[in-house]
């Protein structure tokens, strides 16, 4: 690395100047602009009003707020942990020496590029109530005797939507686990075995404690994505039946350009983003601060 | 990371993606091809009796087929073989049958092609009954 | 022996399920794309009967997928690109010091905190000051440049050993030389990664397109998709043809690129 002398100076400016403008443009100033937002009355037309805090009001006493505060709750309560655990388990198997295990790996991780809007139509039909595959499937088991209408049934569209993001989002969770598995040295697990452990000690008490800085990454990546989740709910069911399936982010777009009620979809979002950074600030205090810390790759 | 000098390096280095992609292009290219040589845009077909004699001056009734509607037909008539010829047609769908008095009305057919503009000869002919 | 070929047994067992609940809802739509049955039929058979392209056919006729597709293709090539020289560029800035850097660094960092969803309703209201509704620099403009993409080039740029670019000033190099000439021919591996990653993201992009875009020639495949449901149901064979149609270049390009493709991902999440 070499010191800097003016010429210099004026280079590295201009090297970080693209970036930098992109991120003072869609991110910093959107963020500030929206808490200004927040505290106007406006609907695309004309001059915003300043309101003070009666948007943040009118959203308290907004049913529909809380239902899809609570159903983003239940996304990241109900998804992610369930995601997490199985992606635990199957990447500690594909970790093994197992033949085909690339082929395995490959066949997990697919579903994870693919278009979000593909795969919401694509489980939109599986679920369907009358020629859904996934109904045929409980049909032929015995498990039920009419179809049931997963997507617009008020119990189960929430769950079923959760399920198909699990189905998609398996594939990066395994990735991140097994690099973490990965650079657990093997020694560790030799010296183990000389003491007489067996496997599931060897889990509990090496290979879990050393993957911590992996499950917290994933862990966050589950609150992000539980989140921002959009195109799935959209397509899927678009917040419906009524709004079982609403979330903040369906709920924002709705308010925002629907129904061009700038103010309050505004202060919905300063919420959403306050609420994200304190659930990440205090999940990492409660691992110990070692997130940033782990670097695999250099 | 090996620097490639030459671009068959790199094709012999990735050996799998390059006949994939070798494949794909050489599919494509071929099929662009084949649509190219075969947009006269003709349909054409017999029209027979049960016995299977051709039926001329037979009314045939063509009504293209777009993904929501059905568009009014275009009629043309048998020669004195029963065949019947559409020239330059560039539809994709269509409902097809034939009609002549004497004859039971004749049902709908429906065929779907390839390409716009594909040469197509009716793989059986479309039967009159007479009335009895 | 036995007990280890048991739960070899059981682990391929798993896995193997596994793989198969994840395949099946491809392999459906691949299939219904290909024969229509199960859209209005019971019961669904397993393999198909009767395969044809007509469904293919028809999308490629009676919906402007070519248009789509290029409407795609460009918007990703214009973000790839950005992306390229962008990131590589605040990379190596990063590779000198300066006064302020860590407190740049930790910007950057905290740029990740900001989810897209977040910016909707400014980046609408500026993109349309700015003129750039229904217009595809106005698509590619938010994603032209990733916090994640930066890092795996600083990664790759922080193994270059530091002799090579004394030598290369030395012999009186200008900077964007060096970066063009040295720097990136030999971090391939970040620029692959790069490529590979703001490819995927801004093909799958929906949201955004939604947002602002009206007009029916401008939409790209996904929001496409997302069109044709809404008039179609998904009823139509169509449907399923055309969603074959769209995620079958990412499929490709995934299988293609596994290798570069993980790698870029753990590396990038961990980096954040």
């Amino acid at each position: 690395m070499s010191k800097v002398n003016r010429g210099r100076g004026l280079l590295i400016v201009l090297f970080l100047a693209p970036s930098l403008l992109i991120f003072a443009i869609y991110r910093i100033i959107p963020i500030l602009w929206n808490l200004i937002l927040s505290f106007q009355r406006w609907k695309l037309i004309g001059i915003p009003k300043f309101v003070g805090f009666s948007n943040y009001q009118s959203l308290i006493q907004d049913p529909v707020f809380w239902e899809s505060f609570k159903n983003t709750l239940y996304y990241f309560f109900g998804g992610t942990p369930i995601a997490i655990g199985v992606a635990l388990v199957l990447s500690l198997l594909v970790n093994k020496p197992l033949k085909g295990r690339n082929i395995y790996r490959a066949l997990i991780f697919l579903p994870y590029p693919i278009t979000p809007v593909a795969i919401a139509i694509i489980w939109k039909w599986l679920y369907d109530e009358k020629v859904g595959l996934i109904n045929f499937i409980l049909k032929s088991l015995g498990i039920t005797r009419e179809g049931i209408g997963f997507l617009s049934s008020f119990t189960w569209a929430l769950p079923a939507v959760i399920f198909t993001t699990v189905w998609q989002s398996l594939g990066y969770y395994v990735i991140l686990l097994l690099a973490g598995l990965q650079t657990i040295p093997e020694e560790l697990y030799e010296a183990a075995e000389i003491d007489g452990a067996s496997g599931m000690r060897k889990l509990q008490w090496i290979t879990l404690p050393l993957l911590k800085p992996s499950l917290f990454l994933c862990f966050i990546v589950g609150i992000i994505n539980s989140f921002t989740t959009f195109d799935v709910i959209y397509v899927m069911t678009n917040g419906g039946p009524g709004n079982a399936t609403e979330i903040l982010v369906t709920y924002i777009y709705k308010k925002a350009f629907t129904f061009n009620e700038i103010g309050p979809a505004a202060a919905m979002t300063v919420i959403l983003f306050l609420f994200l950074l304190l659930i990440t600030m205090v999940s990492n205090k409660i691992s110990g601060g070692e997130a940033g810390g782990v670097h695999y790759y250099e | 990371m090996k620097l490639f000098k030459y671009p068959w390096e790199w094709i012999r280095h990735n050996i799998a993606n390059s006949i994939v992609l070798i494949l794909i292009l050489t599919t494509l290219i071929g099929w662009l091809l084949f649509v190219e040589l075969n947009t006269d845009g003709i349909i054409t077909g017999k029209v027979v009796d049960e016995t299977g004699r051709p039926v001329p001056q037979a009314r045939v009734l063509i009504r293209e087929k777009t993904l929501n509607l059905i568009k009014p037909p275009l009629i043309t008539e048998t020669n004195e073989k029963g065949v019947f010829v559409y020239k330059d047609m560039r539809i994709i769908e269509f409902l097809i049958n034939a009609q002549k008095d004497g004859y039971e009305a004749g049902e709908d057919i429906r065929y779907h092609l390839y390409f716009k503009g594909q040469h197509f000869a009716l793989p059986k002919p479309l039967v009159l009954k007479k009335i009895q | 022996m036995n007990r280890k070929l048991l739960f070899r047994l059981i682990d391929h067992t798993i896995l193997i399920t596994v793989s198969v609940l994840i395949t099946i809802p491809l392999y459906w739509v691949l299939k219904t794309s290909l024969t229509g049955e199960n859209l209005f039929n019971y019961p669904p058979s397993l393999i198909p009967k009767d395969p044809h392209i007509y469904y293919f056919v028809d999308v490629y006729y009676w919906i402007p997928f070519l248009r789509f597709f290029f409407n795609s293709v460009f918007v990703s090539l214009i973000v790839v690109i950005a992306n390229l020289f962008f990131n590589s560029m605040a990379a190596f800035a990063l590779r000198y010091s300066f006064p302020g850097k860590k407190l740049l660094i930790l910007f950057y960092l905290s740029m990740m905190m900001i989810p897209f969803q977040t910016t909707i309703i400014p980046a609408f209201l500026i993109t349309k000051y700015m003129g750039l509704l229904n217009s595809y620099l106005g698509l590619s403009f938010p994603l032209a440049s990733t916090i994640i993409n930066i890092f795996v080039f600083k990664a790759a740029f922080d193994s270059i050993p530091g002799s090579l670019f004394d030598a290369a000033v030395m012999d009186g190099m200008k900077e964007h030389a060096i970066l063009f000439k040295i720097y990136l021919p030999l971090a391939k591996p970040a620029i692959a990664t790069n490529i590979i990653l703001t490819f995927v993201w801004s093909w799958n992009n929906f949201i955004w397109p939604l947002i602002i875009i009206s007009n029916k020639e401008m939409q790209t495949l996904p929001l496409g998709l997302s069109t044709f449901l809404s008039y179609f149901e998904n009823t139509s064979g169509q449907m399923y043809a055309f969603v074959i149609m769209v995620i079958a270049p990412i499929i490709l390009v995934f299988f293609m690129n596994q290798r570069r493709f993980i790698s870029g991902i753990i590396s990038g999440a961990i980096k954040g």
